[in-house]
């Protein structure tokens, strides 16, 4: 029984697979840091320079030798450190030197946290740092990537990888889904439509937002919206474990993320969308990966 | 070769890919346990669970349990300079803030509020803040013997963020002052 068991964590955490799913999830994760860099960009000096209202909130703890590091730079040094971002998010694109790069850009992460980010916490920033940290062990740039041009002259060449990177990615999805989900049942804010209906009416709200709070709908309508909201947070990765449901969970998600995007202007969590691929059996991902580029994977 | 690490059906018995593997269940127990506790502290919030390591399970707790309340007050942060002869004028705060209005007003609310909540925590955070715009006005020539911050919250409305963010609606906070120097 004990060697069954064994045998099954074994083929669950790290049995040997076609790296395609997690190939798409770098590639994927890595145009969005670009966007997400982008609406960053060109406010460089107000936001990471000494021109900054800023401060770095790790200085203090550190000796004099480290903390200068960690304190606000001048312009030139912050743009140089907001191009090494970019080159690093082009080089997990491209799968050329992955590792070396996520390493930059877990440390430049964590350099941004202490200097900028602290006053803005997110649980997306958290979420992605560890989306990071996996995909530095996972075999992410096997296929699709610069890595295996150099190495085999194609890159749609491949090499099998272990599944343990996607499967624990995998599992955080789903426990962030079920926390936030589980969490809005004893909450005091979402016994009923209170939260939702200031949600879309407070600093993140947009426009339509606003509008659709001023439909002034009964208030029972938006409890019953907060109740739908908790069900789908509990479906929607339940059902990303399931062959029969999965493309209903990406239909929830589209709607779920899509709807907080688009009433509450949060667009950071839109990528987690793409990244239920890696719910996917590996090796369907691999035969859907060979239909679109017909002769080109073995 | 230990006997925990799931030999029985990979067929690959490389040794370095078995030390891989042995580092691999050491994380994998470790994440395992530390989610466990973060997706218990989250559900049923029995602080036993918020254990060891407590860092990481206080992390992996942002992970797993954003969005608890919508009551950010509809609110924003003043900043006031005092100058040589004692008079208050009011300080601009939007030209340092070139983001979206939301990230823009939680870094505002943030830069006076800690998410931890203490009152050491929030009023360092206070102190830092204002010694920095200080320091960004001074460059700017507009020199201040102190800097006050305030914080204003008004009644929430359909209709724009700021409609009620009128005298007659506003309830401002003092919320601290830098030494005179």
């Amino acid at each position: 029984m004990l060697n069954n068991f064994l045998h099954h964590w074994d083929q669950f955490w790290f049995c040997r697979i076609p790296p395609h799913a997690q190939a798409i999830l770098r590639i994927g994760f890595a145009l969005y840091l670009l966007v997400e860099a982008a609406t960053y960009l060109p406010f460089v000096p107000q936001m990471f320079s000494h021109q900054a209202l800023t401060y770095s909130d790790w200085a203090p703890s550190f000796p004099s030798s480290i903390s200068w590091m960690l304190e606000p730079p001048s312009v030139p040094v912050a743009w140089m450190i907001a191009s090494t971002y970019v080159l690093a998010c082009l080089g997990l694109l491209l799968g050329f030197g992955m590792r070396f790069w996520l390493c930059v850009l877990l440390l430049l992460n964590v350099y941004y946290w202490q200097l900028s980010f602290f006053l803005f916490p997110s649980s997306y920033h958290r979420i992605y740092f560890v989306v990071q940290f996996m995909l530095l062990l996972s075999g992410a740039d096997q296929t699709f990537s610069l890595r295996m041009l150099r190495t085999h002259q194609s890159i749609f060449a491949w090499e099998p990888v272990s599944m343990f990177a996607q499967r624990v990615l995998m599992v955080q999805i789903t426990v962030t889904y079920l926390g936030v989900g589980l969490q809005k049942t004893w909450l005091p804010d979402w016994q009923d439509g209170t939260a939702l209906t200031e949600s879309l009416l407070h600093r993140w709200a947009t426009p339509i937002g606003r509008w659709v709070v001023g439909l002034n709908w009964p208030f029972w309508l938006w409890s019953l919206a907060v109740d739908s909201v908790q069900i789908l947070e509990f479906f929607l990765p339940v059902c990303l474990w399931f062959k029969r449901w999965r493309w209903l969970s990406v239909l929830l998600g589209l709607l779920f993320h899509g709807g907080i995007a688009i009433l509450m202007s949060i667009w950071w969590f839109l990528p987690l969308v793409p990244s239920y691929i890696l719910f996917w059996p590996p090796e369907e991902v691999y035969n859907g990966c060979k239909r679109l580029f017909p002769g080109k994977i073995r | 070769m230990p006997w925990f690490v799931g030999l029985t059906m990979t067929p690959c018995y490389n040794p370095s890919v078995q030390r891989i593997k042995i580092v691999g269940n050491i994380f994998l127990v470790a994440y395992l346990w530390i989610t466990l506790c973060a997706f218990l502290f989250t559900v049923i919030r029995i602080p036993q669970f918020m254990t060891f390591p407590r860092p990481l399970i206080t992390y992996s707790y942002g992970m797993t349990a954003p969005y608890q309340s919508a009551k950010a007050p509809h609110g924003d942060l003043q900043a006031e300079c005092e100058n040589a002869a004692g008079e208050w004028s009011s300080v601009d705060l939007t030209q340092f803030y070139p983001q979206m209005f939301g990230e823009a007003n939680a870094r505002r609310y943030f830069a006076v509020f800690s998410y931890v909540h203490t009152a050491e925590a929030d009023e360092a955070r206070r102190e830092n803040y204002a010694q920095a715009l200080k320091r960004l006005l001074s460059e700017q020539g507009i020199e201040c013997t102190r800097i006050r911050l305030i914080w204003e919250s008004w009644p929430v409305m359909t209709g724009p963020f700021d409609a009620l963010h009128l005298p007659a609606f506003t309830t401002p906070r003092f919320l601290h002052v830098t030494d005179a120097q």
